[in-house]
């Protein structure tokens, strides 16, 4: 039995990208290789649909989403929200700043997460996240906008400084 | 101000997501020995299940026909047997495939008795105990995941095994009624597949496939699908030669740590079921399952 013809190539290519993408949903890096892999398998079964090599990015990138949304609604029931941090973070350095941000980002509701995701670090069109998210243009800038205040007022002063740390 | 908001996140996301990143480790071998697990479990799921339709097979694969004949071999306290019988089976090899030599098909039992007194509704730590019993005895088992899917109609139960038998992996699939039936052997990594019919009315379809590619090829999966007479309930017990967690797995010529035959008897136990006894389900709930982490081996 044989892997589809291009598959591998695509994985190897695809999985480093994916798996940053899934780290910053997920912030963390176990739960993102399980969400990659979760990702490439559904990949795998559909490849034969894909038609088009080029578009099989997209296609994974939307399934990595999808699963990830599809997961935290799942766990909402389970999961104990809270809009207070334990601790302050103290200075920002690259591992405090990694920190820094996941906490942050992780007062995002996961689909606001998943726009700030799409949006910033993927650096899709507005549009692109529409489709993507299966949402309007207007609900994807609505939301990025509150997002992006959302963190601002979060992280405070700590904004400027994660901005300018090195 | 909104456009320097923008700027400094994807600033602050590139620098987030770089640095610290571990390695893909096992990633890429894990996804294509579970893709092909996946979409062999899809293929079955939506199979005909008309034994005939092995008449129509793919190009490329040989069929043949013939009679079983064979006694059942009832257990202490397991139901009567039902007697020696014959009964048509159907065999599917694929044309120049090796079936290894630790292979056989299993010869047909008759299956334990039910649950009896108060049932209660099957957890996923019920099926694990139960799966451990049938499958694993005196091995020692790690690994252990139970799992109830689409809202409660399917309970899968997976474990890594290590014993005098070899090591790998054995998982179970139990549907709900009129989910999964016995189809033709047409997976593209069969080497060799029957499907019969037991006394009674029962399905089976035995399966012998391979998977992997590259340095994991030949990684063996042996497959047991039953469907009950009454539509009631579908098992699927799989055993393979690999850890479905990746930090192990057999050389090319290992077999899976579990035979055919045991499959086959464990896919038939009849206490497997959508209720169990109550005692059972109650004292099956101090069973430890582990996630990816739970190394642990008792």
């Amino acid at each position: 039995m044989d892997c589809p013809e291009g598959f591998m190539e695509f994985m190897s290519a695809a999985a480093p990208r994916l798996r940053r993408t899934a780290y910053l949903l997920c912030g963390d890096w176990h739960a993102a290789q399980d969400l990659t892999q979760a990702t490439l398998v559904r990949v795998f079964v559909g490849w034969h649909r894909i038609r088009d090599p080029g578009s099989a990015h997209a296609y994974a990138q939307r399934t990595l989403v999808n699963s990830y949304l599809a997961g935290r609604r799942r766990k909402s029931s389970t999961e104990v929200v809270s809009g207070e941090l334990a601790d302050q973070p103290g200075p920002p350095g690259t591992a405090g700043l990694r920190l820094v941000l996941m906490q942050a980002l992780g007062v995002l509701t996961p689909r606001a997460r998943a726009v700030v995701v799409l949006r910033y670090w993927e650096d899709r069109s507005i549009n692109q996240v529409a489709a993507l998210l299966g949402c309007s243009a207007g609900n994807v800038t609505s939301q990025s906008a509150r997002a992006l205040a959302k963190l601002r007022a979060h992280l405070g002063d700590s904004w400027l400084e994660l901005c300018s740390a090195d | 101000m909104h456009d320097t908001d923008e700027r400094s996140m994807r600033e602050l996301l590139a620098r987030g997501a770089a640095g610290g990143e571990p390695p893909l480790g096992s990633l890429l071998g894990d996804v294509v020995r579970a893709g092909f697990r996946a979409r062999r479990r899809r293929r079955i799921a939506s199979a005909g299940g008309a034994l005939g339709a092995a008449a129509v097979l793919a190009a490329g694969i040989t069929a043949g026909i013939g009679h079983a004949p064979w006694q059942g071999r009832p257990g202490a306290g397991q139901a009567a047997a039902a007697g020696s019988v014959t009964a048509p089976w159907t065999e599917v090899r694929a044309r120049g495939a090796t079936v290894p030599s630790w292979f056989r098909f299993a010869a047909p039992q008759a299956p334990h008795q039910g649950w009896t007194g108060p049932r209660a509704r099957t957890t996923a730590k019920s099926g694990a105990e139960l799966l451990l019993g049938d499958v694993a005895a005196g091995t020692k088992a790690g690994l252990l995941q139970g799992t109830l899917k689409n809202l409660g109609n399917e309970l899968g139960v997976q474990v890594d095994l290590r014993g005098p038998a070899g090591k790998g992996s054995a998982e179970m699939q139990m549907s709900a009624p009129g989910g999964r039936q016995p189809g033709v052997c047409d997976d593209s990594g069969t080497i060799v597949c029957r499907t019969y019919h037991l006394p009674g009315g029962t399905r089976i379809q035995e399966d012998l496939s391979v998977a992997g590619v590259g340095p994991a090829a030949h990684e063996y999966i042996l497959s047991v699908l039953v469907m009950r007479p009454d539509r009631g309930v579908s098992a699927t017990f799989t055993a393979m030669n690999y850890f479905v967690t990746g930090n192990a797995r057999g050389p090319a010529s290992t077999a899976p740590p579990v035979r055919m035959a045991t499959l086959v008897a464990a896919a038939q136990d009849l206490r497997w079921g959508w209720t169990m006894n109550s005692g059972f389900v109650a004292h099956a709930q101090h069973l430890r399952l582990g996630g990816d982490s739970g190394q642990a081996w008792h």
